[in-house]
């Protein structure tokens, strides 16, 4: 499942109950807001989502993982609006039989994720300044 | 005198505070492009001249040169930058 929330994720929060008893690994992966970027010093971070789209998107990825990787589930939840330092702006969650499907799936999804779902990030700088970045393209 | 048709154009990121929009409707002319709809958007806004903008209509993936259909939903993607 792929969600886009506007709430602060906690990973407790995030549905982590094992799929079954078959499972033997857990990957999570979680992109957090950091301070800095470029030499310069980031307050806060706002991101924006073409919705519909970005859902649509992050399901194929997760759907793909799947059935590239042998795992049992994934999950994946952005956030977006503003959100400060230190908060989760990304959680990828993955279960497997074992490690390394979990490791390369949990991989898979969350750089497939930066580069292809429609999230836009913009950074707010101490000064006052804010710049959306450029991204890859 | 050509048919007319009606969009809707959605803004995100950079588009969004260019336009200061986050969507419009616009008349244009039957089976035009979002080619033909950037051009003329930059000539109101001044656009940013990025080969590397994706388009969608109705929410999915599409080309720069697909025929627009009345009620479409159109949306230039600006290089994602999530995660």
């Amino acid at each position: 499942m792929f969600h886009i929330t506007e709430e602060i994720i906690r990973t407790n929060n995030i549905e982590l109950e094992f799929p079954s008893s078959k499972v033997g690994a857990k990957s999570i992966f979680e992109g957090i807001v950091r301070d800095n970027n470029l030499g310069k010093t980031v307050e806060k971070l706002e991101y924006q989502c073409y919705q519909e789209l970005a859902i649509k998107e992050g399901s194929l990825i997760l759907k793909e993982a799947l059935q590239k990787y042998k795992i049992d589930d994934a999950f994946c939840v952005h956030r977006i609006g503003k959100l400060e330092i230190g908060e989760t702006a990304v959680l990828v969650r993955v279960f497997a039989a074992h490690r390394d499907d979990s490791f390369h799936a949990c991989r898979y999804i969350i750089d497939e994720v930066k580069t292809r779902v429609p999230i836009w990030k913009k950074e707010i700088y101490e000064s006052g300044e804010s710049n959306w970045l450029k991204g890859a393209g | 005198m050509r048919q007319m048709i009606e969009i809707t154009v959605h803004y995100f990121a950079k588009l969004r505070d260019l336009t200061n929009k986050e969507k419009e409707s616009i008349k244009i002319e039957i089976n035009s492009t979002p080619k033909d709809i950037y051009k003329h958007l930059d000539t109101i806004y001044g656009l940013p001249n990025n080969p590397n903008l994706k388009i969608a209509i109705n929410d999915s993936f599409a080309s720069w040169e697909s025929e627009l259909k009345d009620k479409d939903k159109l949306v230039f993607i600006p290089p994602v930058t999530g995660g």
